[in-house]
This record gives structure tokens, sequence and C-alpha cells, in this order.
């Protein structure tokens, strides 16, 4: 099942995406988190930041997601992990994290990401960032919007990030609840 | 041609009006099939007499109104199919889109609870039209009245979802992602392809 995902995503990647140049997206995502701690001078503030900027780009990117793949409604969580990873990320960054971790309920994964093309040429600066910022918290929140518009509510965070000093990037994912479909309401 | 969001809010209509030639002999199966919303011709009727005669029933959306009153010349060929309905109907746009919407929804559970698997309601026909349906994992639906010969138009409504919804609409940082207060997409690139795409379709017939 696993593999299909892979080829699906790799197919897609070489005909029927267009590509950018990453050195430049790299530069352009840095100059964004920079910008933002200049403005707002406070790391936890920044990482909300972030994640509601991933939060809305999620809504959308979940839209063309579908277009491109033409997958139907995964069955179950860890079908929706391996899409994520699989098909997902290699759509969008071209990388392939892997999914571990899974907890004893089958509701909770962690993708580890051996290379992040957002946190190319990074370093954090040495006043405190290391501790409180997680530069890439922009993917958590594009998670959590994307998969929100296909009725799964669920909670993304960093662990670890290379740029802190951490062996590796892991990011926790968390279903808390599949939300219900919405009724018209009623007119009688 | 309706498109619903995920919060059962109509947020898109264009419809394209065809002349039916009265009692015409549509033998050679489909040669005149047309795409044309034949079971709401007498809300779109009711809708742009009373507006042309300056009562009109005020549309949801502003869309539809633009719709509507670019479609106005070819309705008043219309006179056959006024009869087959009663005459007093006026529903306007956004009770039919409500009526639609009920019809889908509830089909669509209705299915859902008969065969379980996915995707199960992709379209229904009656003897004066046939409603196509295609819904994405998002919820967005997109629903098409067509004459009854057409064969599945799903793989159509598909293609509007990629290559036209996709691009115009989610992909223009300006559109509205939750459509408050019947707002709709009011997109020109949009409405554009759109209509030219339908325009070309073999089961389109001008």
């Amino acid at each position: 099942m696993s593999k299909q995902y892979k080829q699906i995503g790799e197919e897609i990647w070489k005909n029927r995406v267009e590509k950018i140049n990453a050195e430049l997206f790299t530069l352009t995502y840095g100059s964004i988190v920079a910008q933002l701690v200049k403005d707002y001078e406070d790391y936890q503030e920044v990482n909300k930041q972030l994640e509601k900027m991933g939060y809305n780009m999620g809504v959308r990117l979940i839209e063309d997601f579908l277009a491109r793949a033409s997958l139907g409604r995964c069955t179950d969580f860890r079908e929706t992990a391996e899409v994520i990873s699989k098909i997902g990320f290699k759509i969008f960054l071209n990388i392939t994290p892997t999914v571990t971790n899974w907890s004893s309920n089958n509701k909770e994964f962690s993708l580890i990401f051996e290379e992040n093309p957002l946190a190319e040429f990074v370093e954090l600066p040495e006043d405190g960032a290391a501790d409180e910022l997680w530069y890439s918290n922009i993917l958590c929140g594009v998670l959590r919007g994307s998969l929100e518009m296909v009725q799964m509510q669920v909670e993304a965070n960093f662990i670890s990030d290379v740029i802190r000093g951490d062996d590796q990037t892991e990011m926790r994912v968390k279903l808390v609840k599949y939300l219900e479909e919405e009724v018209p309401a009623g007119e009688d | 041609m309706y498109i619903f969001d995920r919060h059962c809010v109509c947020i898109y209509y264009q419809d394209w009006h065809r002349h039916r030639k009265s009692g015409a002999g549509s033998g050679g199966g489909g040669v005149n099939s047309a795409i044309g919303t034949t079971s709401t011709t007498t809300s779109m009727n009711g809708q742009i007499e009373g507006d042309s005669g300056g009562s009109s029933s005020s549309p949801a959306h502003s869309s539809a109104a633009n719709h509507l009153t670019s479609h106005h010349s070819t309705t008043s060929q219309l006179t056959s199919l006024t009869s087959i309905f009663s005459e007093g109907r006026m529903i306007n746009i956004e009770e039919e889109a409500k009526l639609v919407y009920g019809v889908v929804f509830s089909l669509r559970n209705f299915v859902k609870k008969l065969s379980g698997s996915q995707d199960g309601f992709l379209a229904y026909k009656t003897s004066n039209y046939k409603l196509h349906y295609y819904e994405t994992p998002t919820g967005l639906k997109f629903v098409m009245n067509t004459d009854p010969g057409i064969d599945s138009l799903r793989q159509i409504l598909r293609q509007i979802y990629t290559s036209f919804y996709v691009e115009y609409v989610v992909k223009n940082p300006l559109s509205p992602t939750e459509h408050l207060g019947g707002e709709g997409v009011n997109n020109e690139y949009f409405k554009a392809a759109v209509d030219k795409f339908v325009k070309t379709l073999p089961a389109y017939e001008s």
C-alpha cells in the first residue's frame, strides 16, 4: 500500500508540478521568519503567527492537493499519515518524512524530517531563540488547516529541530477528533 | 450548475439556458441534447420576468443576478416549457439552491447508508432532467442539471473542480475561504473559463 503511495507521489511530482528554485524558496521563508521576529520580538508570538499563517495556507492547499492527487477519502488515520508523508510532502516540498512512533491507540504519530528545505543555511541567533522559536512551525499550521478541511481535527507541533541543535527534526501529530459534517438548518 | 461549499451554502450558480424546440423529435438519441436547467426553467423564467417587470425577487447572490440578466435574451424564446409547470411558482434563487442542496444532501446520506462505500451518489435521472453530482473530500459539492439523454458528467465536474476552481478560486489570495452572508464566488476568470469550457463540451449544442 505504501509503495503505491510512494509511486503516486513521485509520478505527480515528476509530471504535474511546476517547480521553482529551492534556494529562492528557502531564502523567502527565511526572510519571512526574520521579519516576524523583528516585528513581534517575542518568540512564542512568532510561533503562533507562523502556525496561523500555515493554517490559512493549509485550508487552500488541501484543495490543490486533492485536485492533483485525485484520491478518495482515507479509511483510517494511519492511511492519512502515509498519504501526507508520501504524497503531500512530496508534491509540495519534494521530501518524504518518515512516519514513526505510532501511539498505542493509533491516534498520534511522528514525522521525522531528514532534510528540511525551509531550514537550509539557517542558523538561529544566540539570544534565546534556540529555546523558544520553532523555525518550521508553518508546517504544523499547514497540516492542521488541511486536515481540518477533511473533517479531522489534529494538533501538530515540533518536538525537536536540527537547527536548535537536536539530533533530528521531529513533528508530532495528534488526532483530536473527527469532525461532523454540517447539516443545513432545518426550516420546519 | 451549482457549487455548494462545506457549510451548505450555495457559493456559485450559473446556467446555460437552451432553447428547446417544443415537442422536438429528439431522435438520434441526444442530438438535441443540450445542457440546460430544465427543471428550474420556470423558476428562472419567473425570476427573469419578475426582473424585467421591475418587481424582482431579490436573489441572494449578486453573482447569480449577473448570470440571470446575462442570459435574459435566451429565455424570451422559452415558451413551451412554461406550460409544463404551474405558472405561479416563482421561487427565487436562494430557495432554489436550498431545495437542490436538500435533495442532494438527503440522497447522499441515503446512498451512503445503503452502500457504505465512498461516493455512492453519482447522478439521478427523471423524465425531464438528469442531475450530475460530484463531491470533494473537503465537502465542496458540484451539481449540474442537464438533459436526460446525457452520459455521466462526473468527470467534467471533476475537471471543472481541478482545472478551474482550484486554479482561479483557491489560488486567488483575495477570494474568501469562508463564504459568509452568501457572498459566493465572484471571480471573473472563473466564470469566463467555466463558461468557455462548458460551451465546448460535446453535450452542449448551440
